[in-house]
């Protein structure tokens, strides 16, 4: 009832006064009557009537909700002490701003890359078996986080105890249609207890099983994401049974993955996926998967560990690569497998990044810090500067709890704005920052909802020091009295004792805390000036890469080299390219290919080591302007014609 | 003037048939024989109290001077309010009469 006197609160007010201007005429005309002139007859009915405005505030009043009324009075007049000092309110706002901002949004990321659990089962469950320390470049490692050979794989799978299921999974890309249709697709390879070991549920269809895994399997399976479903089937049931062209061969459709799943490495995604069977080799020093398994029942992380370590030696042992020097298979015989969580999935990022977040949310909690303090000593500023306002208001009649309601509601509508303004901040900032760590090739696709944890607490931080300053100058100026806060107002704005020393204290640690900050701050730009101007030892500018496997054109080997030059030549035969060359591998990238050489030595003896390996064509050097120290023509002498065209001494 | 007693007698006024602000208050007054003063003004707020309540309801017509006026009707609740207001408010009068006893001479 009284809610909707409150809606109507205007219309009854305008009705009241016409129902007292209609009072006035009739009593107006009764006096008339009486023979007074219009103009006292006037005046006699206003004598009579009273006090109009008395009468229209109290059924004024009768109508409106008191609170309401008091809060949006207060509301508009706080807006308009904000305006009245745009410095005061823009520094607070951009303070509450960046603090909200930039800690919502790191913590973002931070949670994005470290906290999100893998949409499986129980992920907590989930282990990624990895050899301790790495195999330091032993082999091929043809990219990340790949840390097993298939041979390596098969005796996990054959021998272990510890895990309920184990599978081995990779992550590339794959071409995807025919002709000039072409393209590159995100693909994960996955063994066949992949799905069921995660608890990956189809949306349609089946997913991969043991039975498309086998030895020789027919390469015609493929499972393809919720995302590709929708992009390239519009999400029809057909899908399911549909023929597609990958890597130039027919592959039909099983099903599809539910759209929560996009594989095991946060932020990359995929496409389609294909039996670990149909990719790559058995070859004893190719590094292509990486293992994971759940843990059985009864089984921790620290047990498994222990148990893959004691077990290492004899895995190792059965799948040892043959062909390497004495020094080589010393570092693979001390292989040792290890267990660690992988209920987050395995990034990239994380494994990069991780500590240069949290380093940075500590900074950032650091700005909220001063940006809190700024806000206080702001607020308290502005108190002495409004104590004479505050007393005088209580002076003629304020009650204190209005004054206080009003500065609450004025420092909420700072602490509103701020918030509002730092959440637009976090999305930008955070869609900045993962932009800033993408490369061009690889972008990384984090699920970057809002994270409304950090966002509430920064928030409740920032607004609760806004409130609790905010309050300073009713206090105040109740404090010792109306006379006395009037009597000090006069004079200016002398603050208590007390005032003084807590505000010397917040700008003493706003000052330090700065320092500190921006002695961080410049030593990053120094390090991130350093990094753009990292010299790789290659021109970095103008250069354009085109990947391709030879392998899937499927040509007779004596063809191989004449196709290679060919496509060289047509390539430079390209206007506006200088030059062209082939290499296995790009400079900076994960892929290495090591290999052990044997330098003869003049006494007759040789010295063995190992070192990374890039096949290149003989305009390699050229295309990437790497200067050469020194190098020796492909001669005659018959101790150098081996496969070397040039060598490269830096 | 008591508490609740204006209420009365502006329904009371209402008795007879629909009146508008500027009547009642001369009902009042010339009913009194002029001894109860209404503050015009007073009526206006306790009118539209009233009319909150649900005790009367208004409307606007044109008046015997041919001027826009708002009138006001006692509802059936105003009607049986009214019934118990009076009663309540005799056996208040006969009380307070006797607790003051015989008039003293």
């Amino acid at each position: 009832m009284r809610w909707h006197r409150f809606w109507q609160r205007e219309r009854r007010e305008e009705e009241l006064a016409r129902e007292l201007e209609s009072y006035l005429a009739h009593e107006e005309d009764e006096k008339v009557s009486t023979g007074l002139s219009r103009e006292d007859a006037r005046c006699a009915a206003l004598r009579k009537l009273g006090n109009v405005t008395g009468i229209r505030e109290e059924v004024y009043r009768m109508n409106t909700l008191k609170v309401i009324d008091a809060l949006w009075q207060d509301v508009r007049y706080g807006l308009r002490q904000l305006r009245l000092s745009p410095g005061f309110t823009l520094t607070a706002l951009a303070s509450l701003a960046l603090g909200i901002g930039a800690n919502t949004a790191i913590f973002q990321l931070l949670s994005a890359v470290r906290l999100h659990s893998l949409p499986v089962d129980n992920p907590h469950e989930l282990a990624e078996l990895k050899i301790e320390g790495e195999t330091r470049g032993l082999g091929v490692h043809p990219g990340w986080p790949n840390e097993a050979t298939y041979p390596l794989w098969e005796q996990v799978r054959d021998h272990q105890e510890a895990f309920s299921g184990v599978f081995a999974w990779s992550a590339g890309e794959s071409t995807f249609g025919q002709g000039e249709q072409r393209r590159r697709v995100r693909t994960l390879w996955l063994t066949g207890a992949a799905f069921s070991t995660l608890g990956v549920k189809p949306v349609r269809g089946r997913l991969l099983m043991e039975t498309d895994d086998q030895p020789g399997c027919d390469k015609s399976a493929v499972v393809i994401s919720h995302g590709f479903w929708q992009r390239e089937f519009g999400g029809q049931d057909s899908a399911v049974g549909a023929r597609l062209t990958v890597e130039g061969r027919p592959v039909s459709v099983l099903g599809v993955t539910p759209p929560e799943f996009f594989g095991l490495e946060i932020g990359k995604g995929f496409d389609i996926a294909l039996p670990a069977c149909t990719r790559w080799t058995q070859r004893r020093d190719v590094w292509w998967l990486s293992i994971m398994g759940r843990l059985k029942p009864g089984w921790t992380l620290p047990r498994a560990a222990a148990y893959l370590k004691a077990a290492s030696p004899e895995l190792f042992e059965a799948v040892a690569p043959t062909g390497y020097d004495t020094r080589s298979m010393e570092t693979w015989r001390k292989y040792r497998l290890t267990a660690e969580p992988a209920g987050n999935g395995v990034s990239r990022l994380r494994e990069n990044y991780e500590i240069a977040l949290w380093l940075l949310l500590g900074i950032t909690g650091f700005v909220l810090l001063i940006a809190c303090a700024n806000l206080a000593n702001l607020l308290l500023a502005r108190a002495a500067a409004r104590q004479r306002e505050m007393a005088l208001r209580l002076a003629i009649g304020a009650s204190r709890a209005r004054l206080i309601s009003q500065l609450l509601t004025e420092s909420l509508l700072i602490g509103a704005l701020g918030a509002g303004i730092g959440t637009l901040l976090a999305s930008l900032l955070s869609r900045g920052l993962l932009r800033f760590l993408s490369s061009g090739r690889e972008p990384f696709q984090l699920d970057l909802s809002m994270d409304w944890t950090v966002l509430v607490f920064t928030a409740i931080a920032a607004i609760a020091t806004t409130l609790a300053f905010g309050l300073v100058p009713a206090v105040r100026s109740t404090d010792g009295g109306v006379a006395a806060a009037m009597k000090s107002g006069v004079r200016g704005t002398t603050t208590g004792r007390g005032g003084v020393t807590f505000q010397r204290l917040l700008i003493v640690s706003q000052v330090s805390i700065s320092l500190v900050l921006l002695v961080a701050a410049l030593l990053f730009v120094r390090s991130y000036g350093k990094m753009t101007a990292f010299d790789a030892g290659f021109q970095q500018q103008g250069i354009f890469t085109a990947s391709l496997t030879i392998d899937s054109l499927r040509l007779p080997e004596e063809r191989r080299q004449r196709f290679k030059q060919d496509l060289t030549d047509a390539v430079k035969a390209i206007p506006r390219v200088d030059a062209a060359s082939l290499s296995t591998h790009l400079p900076l990238s994960d892929n290495s290919w090591a290999l052990g050489v044997r330098i003869p030595s003049r006494g007759g003896g040789e010295q063995r080591s190992s070192s990374k390996f890039t096949w290149a064509s003989p305009s390699y050097f050229a295309t990437m302007r790497i200067p050469l120290v020194r190098q020796w023509r492909a001669s005659r002498n018959r101790d150098f014609r081996r496969r070397c065209m040039k060598w490269r001494v830096s | 003037m008591l508490l609740g007693t204006l209420d009365m007698m502006i329904l009371k006024a209402l008795l007879p048939g629909p009146a508008h602000g500027h009547t009642i208050a001369h009902v009042i007054e010339k009913s009194s024989d002029e001894v109860l003063q209404v503050e015009h003004g007073s009526l206006y707020p306790a009118l539209h109290r009233l009319e909150d309540q649900g005790l009367i309801a208004s409307f606007w017509g044109t008046s015997e001077n041919n001027r826009k006026a708002k009138y006001y009707r006692m509802t059936q609740a105003g009607r049986k309010h009214l019934v118990s207001e009076r009663s309540r408010w005799e056996s208040l009068v006969q009380a307070v009469t006797r607790v003051l006893g015989p008039a003293m001479e």
